[in-house]
């Protein structure tokens, strides 16, 4: 939308609220709204020049801040301009139902029902131009984590959240590669880097950990109940190493490769291939990384790395024929 | 003539004009109206000058590219009557049916879902859609009757956020999806300067069916008209586009569907013809079936719990990369194809990392 259609939806917007609530605050509206303070006065103003010509003088939008910084607005003057909020256009009802869908594919599985209902209903609040429009095209941008924790995790976690319950997991840790079970105090669902995490004080470590949702291999309530500390943002990603790893992938993968790595880290080899700095905090997790790309990336340094990787591999799968073994 | 005045307000005013009116106006009814922003009406007893037509066309076209504001912001003016009715009820009309919402009733659990749905949305770095998301959900807000949509302090909104702010990035990626967000909604065609994986730099103009988010990545699904076929972008690969000349809207084939497009995983991807991979995994994980095989087929679960599965693969590699990172957990039962390129892969592997530094 050009931002000439979108401040005029704006504009009639901020005279549907009013109609909707009376009298609000600056500051009220202002956050309803997504604007600034400066942004709702210059739009006060505008509305007050809004008028038909020289014979209609008193203007269409009688509408004023008083001197406590509430805006008043007399309604019926304006020839229904502002009854009603502007139906949804096809891009605002396009952006609601990726947003819904995302959330009822992610956090909210349990309320999928419900996000069906929002959206039939949004639908059914249009006028049926806009109806047809928007049912035709409506999915069309999507947001999907990369990961999909089990429905019934999902579920029980979020449950316990919502009543401050403690939880008892099955985790698969990817630093250790072990399933431990633990009973944790869930404080916070996040996403971080398109992975979902439950933040969560840990009664096996005695501390906060981020648990990546996608590797809870089970979630059982408890039934027991905790006190919720103050809410708080955190960071809810695993922390960064401090060990630096060289690996090694092939032709195929640089281009990719340079796409998500800063370039400083990035060296770029005679054949085509090329060597990355990778920061690693837990060698289990940095073998697995390496493995998943099926042959094309190879651990270069430091040895003790490349050691691990190998014997993990040949524990979990076997000496290949041929092999030697152990060097 | 003024011309100082804002765009919104005198797109406002205009629609004020047109519902105050309760009967359809001519252009000539609208210029008197407006207070000089059209001009003033011609003077029927005056033939016009050279110099008079060129500023009537001017602001004749100036009216018709605020009426091409107002249907971006979903308010139409029509032009009622035809040439057999009489002068007076032919003219330009705004239906205030058409610029109204109903009422939304939401059940609180619904409205529940609504917020925090649009606060995951609003968590993405470049959104494309953000302010049509932000817009939207104040107009709903307006539009709630009788329910308090504040949102207090709910203990799952106030116990979840999302940040996606990791998203691959290349030299355009913010205008670029704009554009692309703007295209997807208004069907416009799009023309592009793209850099593919292997570093080739082409240009092609393309219908964007589709956009999604995925592996901390932006794609678009599109007919490309460089190849002829259905493609998809990654939109960091862009290196720069804008908005196409020529015809209006083009229209999405009727059996398009986003979700077959943006749930691929990667062994997904159109490689090789199919291969059904029969894979089981231990007990200690079978709870990760469905988030590590989400397009997996169940095919039983052992007395000692393990869960065997068919997975359906056309890139078979990252297949055997999410089994090898699995570290046993995960076995492959067959056929021989898929068994065989798991066994040469762990000897590959072991082999590379064996010895002395490569």
């Amino acid at each position: 939308m050009t931002p000439a259609a979108r401040e005029l939806a704006r504009l009639q917007l901020l005279v549907a609220t009013l109609y909707r609530h009376g009298a609000m605050r600056v500051e009220d509206l202002a956050s309803r709204l997504s604007m600034t303070r400066g942004e709702v006065l210059a739009a006060v103003d505008r509305l007050q020049l809004v008028h038909g010509g020289d014979d209609s003088p008193a203007g269409y939008v009688d509408i004023d801040v008083d001197a406590t910084g509430m805006v008043e607005m007399t309604p019926g003057l304006d020839q229904g301009l502002g009854r009603r909020p502007l139906p949804l256009t096809q891009g605002e009802y396009t952006a609601l139902c990726a947003a819904v869908r995302a959330a009822a594919a992610g956090p909210l599985a349990a309320l999928a029902t419900e996000a069906d209902a929002v959206l039939a209903r949004l639908e059914q609040a249009q006028s049926p131009a806009v109806r047809d429009r928007v049912r035709r095209h409506r999915e069309r941008v999507a947001i999907g984590a990369d990961n999909r924790p089990a429905d019934p995790v999902w579920r029980t976690v979020r449950a316990c959240l919502e009543r401050g319950e403690e939880v008892e997991l099955e985790y698969l840790a990817a630093s250790s590669d072990e399933v431990t079970r633990r009973t944790v105090r869930p404080i916070e669902v996040g996403g971080r880097n398109g992975f979902w995490y439950l933040v969560a004080w840990c009664g096996l470590r005695g501390a906060e950990r981020p648990f990546r949702l996608d590797r809870v291999v089970s979630a059982r309530p408890t039934g027991r109940r905790f006190a919720r500390g103050p809410a708080r943002t955190r960071d809810v990603g695993a922390p960064p190493g401090s060990r630096m790893a060289t690996v090694r992938f092939d032709r195929d993968l640089a281009g990719w490769v340079r796409e998500r790595h800063p370039p400083e880290r990035v060296r770029d080899l005679a054949d085509g291939s090329v060597e990355v700095r990778v920061p690693f905090a837990s060698a289990v997790w940095i073998a697995g990384f390496v493995v998943s790309h099926a042959g094309r990336a190879v651990v270069v340094d430091p040895p003790d790395l490349r050691d691990e990787v190998r014997r993990r591999l040949l524990a979990a799968f076997g000496a290949p024929e041929g092999d030697g073994g152990t060097p | 003539m003024r011309s100082r005045t804002p765009p919104a307000q005198r797109l406002l005013t205009l629609v004020a004009v047109l519902l105050d009116a309760r009967r359809p106006l001519t252009f000539a009814d609208i210029q008197g109206l407006m207070d000089g922003e059209y001009g003033v009406p011609p003077d029927p007893d005056r033939e016009a000058d050279e110099a008079a037509r060129r500023a009537f066309d001017s602001v004749r076209r100036k009216f018709e590219r605020d009426k091409a504001l107002l249907a971006e912001a979903g308010i139409r003016i029509r032009w009622a009557g035809s040439d057999e009715d009489e002068p007076e009820t032919r003219g330009y009309l705004l239906d205030p049916a058409d610029m109204r919402m109903a009422d939304v009733r939401l059940e609180p659990a619904e409205l529940r879902v609504l917020l925090a749905a649009a606060s995951l949305a609003g968590g993405i770095d470049d959104f494309p859609l953000r302010e049509d998301l932000r817009l939207a959900l104040a107009k709903v807000q307006a539009a709630c009757a009788g329910i308090d949509t504040g949102r207090g302090d709910d203990p799952l909104a106030a116990g979840w956020h999302f940040h996606h702010g990791h998203a691959v990035r290349g030299p355009a990626t913010a205008e670029a999806l704009e554009l692309l967000g703007d295209a997807v909604v208004n069907r416009t065609r799009v023309r592009m300067t793209y850099r593919t994986g292997r570093g080739e730099v082409t240009e092609r103009e393309v219908r964007p069916y589709g956009l999604w988010l995925r592996h901390g990545v932006w794609s678009v699904v599109a007919w490309c008209g460089l190849r002829e076929a259905v493609r998809v972008f990654d939109v960091h690969r862009v290196v720069s586009a804008e908005a196409a000349s020529g015809p209006g809207a083009f229209d999405v084939p009727e059996d398009f569907d986003l979700a077959a497009w943006s749930s691929r995983e990667p062994w997904e991807l159109d490689v090789h013809p199919p291969i059904e991979v029969r894979l089981r995994l231990d007990r200690a994980v079978a709870g990760l079936a469905d988030a590590i095989f989400g397009t997996g087929r169940r095919t039983g679960t052992g007395p000692d719990g393990v869960v065997d599965l068919v997975v359906r693969a056309t890139n078979l590699d990252p297949l055997i990369g999410l089994v090898l990172s699995l570290w046993g957990r995960a076995r492959v039962l067959g056929p021989p194809e898929a068994a065989g390129r798991l066994a040469e892969r762990v000897a590959s592997l072991a082999a590379a990392h064996g010895g002395g530094a490569p």
